[in-house]
């Protein structure tokens, strides 16, 4: 295919995603990013956001909770924490998981880890939001 | 002599044990495949961090990143990681015998992580010293319990309250073989840079300090993951190796349990025959 390339997105435990794309929106540290095919070699790390995967059947969105994407001539890898099709998000857990998150950050007791409380409040939310943005 | 009946009602208990011990082998095997599956499944994802951590590392190679920069050695920690279940032979009896004995040994002595309820049940009664306990890990075996554990010890070495972290676990060999296995987690032991000449180099977006301060914790995080899974199919495997041990013992005590009976059988009836005879004999 001319105007696609082959798109590879893993997990620590498993294969997300194989097969060609035409362009890949993703969630950059820097903002948000879009590789088409031809994109000069490139390394960059992910926040939490949504990832849009174009190819020949359509649009696909997934949640994506950080990571990092590399990008070679005619290969994209996309090394994600977790990833999630915004269709199949577990709402209930996401908000569990917010009030969890919030409620470590009021607690603001000794020992708590506000950084990592940050991050999983910034997962959550995420989720939300994608599965928010989709109904 | 035991009496026939307790010999038949023995083998009858025996007989039910042995169908527990299969079930369990059984259980194990389905678990063990499952468990191994995932162990592949993190293949991928294991090649491309290296692959970008030696990139990196050999770009940015004069300046060190602190969660890779080694320290004198004040206070260590050690993550022993064990099963939550026992019925699985020496699994967890050997892995608590070497964190001992790294305690016993160790200067300085490390404090204790314990992953998995038997080593923290048994760790905890003994005089040791245990930093933090993660009980129940293995149930639902998640990539978040490892990211909480690696961000917790990560966070333990930034603050400068231990300056060493070592992973103490059963690799998993094959379905017959565990093999115990330190291994050092922080400060991340050096790359081994080699050069790729297909590499032509990236452009890294934000800077190359940046991402390593991403890529280094992430880096961590899989590393603990990997070795969690590794310890997991190992523990399978052993509790496996151990039901088939034990259903080949039960079958053992079947056939002596039987022979016993026969015997005894045997020598009643010809008791009673002899009585009979006897009896016979007597009234001629």
């Amino acid at each position: 295919m001319a105007d696609g390339y082959s798109l590879v997105i893993v997990t620590p435990s498993s294969m997300a995603f194989e097969g060609e794309a035409r362009s890949v929106l993703a969630p950059g540290t820097d903002g948000y990013f879009e590789v088409l095919i031809g994109h000069v070699p490139m390394l960059t790390s992910l926040r939490p956001g949504i990832l849009t995967i174009r190819n020949e059947d359509g649009r696909t969105q997934y949640a994506v909770s950080g990571g990092f994407v590399e990008v070679l001539r005619s290969q994209v890898t996309v090394l994600a924490e977790t990833i999630e099709e915004v269709g199949a998000i577990d709402l209930d857990r996401a908000r569990q998981a917010e009030e969890r998150a919030r409620g470590r950050l009021e607690s603001a007791e000794e020992g708590v880890d506000v950084e990592r409380a940050k991050a999983s409040l910034d997962r959550a939310l995420n989720r939300i939001r994608a599965s928010a943005g989709l109904q | 002599m035991p009496s026939l009946r307790e010999i038949r009602r023995r083998i009858a208990s025996t007989k039910d044990i042995q169908k527990i011990t299969k079930a369990m082998q059984t259980v194990a095997g389905v678990r063990l495949r499952r468990a191994q599956n995932r162990l592949f499944a993190a293949r991928p994802y294991a090649r491309k961090l290296d692959e970008m951590m030696k990139h990196l590392a050999a770009q940015t190679a004069d300046e060190r990143h602190p969660l890779m920069t080694p320290r004198e050695v004040k206070v260590s920690a050690l993550i022993v990681v064990t099963a939550d279940r026992g019925f699985c032979g020496g699994f967890n009896s050997n892995v608590v015998r070497s964190a001992m004995e790294s305690v016993r040994e160790g200067s300085p002595k490390p404090g204790l992580v314990c992953v998995g309820r038997k080593g923290s049940d048994t760790l905890s009664r003994q005089r040791v010293e245990i930093l933090t306990s993660h009980t129940n890990v293995f149930q639902v075996l998640e990539y978040a319990q490892a990211r909480d554990i690696a961000d917790e010890v990560t966070g333990l070495f930034t603050s400068g309250r231990i300056d060493r972290v070592d992973m103490l676990y059963n690799e998993f060999k094959s379905a017959g073989q565990q093999s115990l296995v330190t291994e050092q987690l922080l400060p991340v032991p050096p790359m081994e840079v080699e050069d790729d000449p297909g590499f032509t180099g990236y452009v890294y977006e934000p800077s190359q300090p940046l991402l390593l301060n991403d890529l280094v914790p992430q880096h961590i995080r899989f590393q603990l993951w990997r070795v969690l899974l590794e310890s997991n199919t190992a523990e399978e495997a052993a509790r496996m190796m151990a039901m088939d041990n034990a259903t080949r013992n039960a079958n053992d005590l079947i056939d002596e349990l039987t022979l016993t009976a026969n015997k005894i059988r045997q020598e009643t009836i010809t008791s009673e025959l002899m009585d009979i005879v006897g009896g016979a004999e007597a009234l001629k």
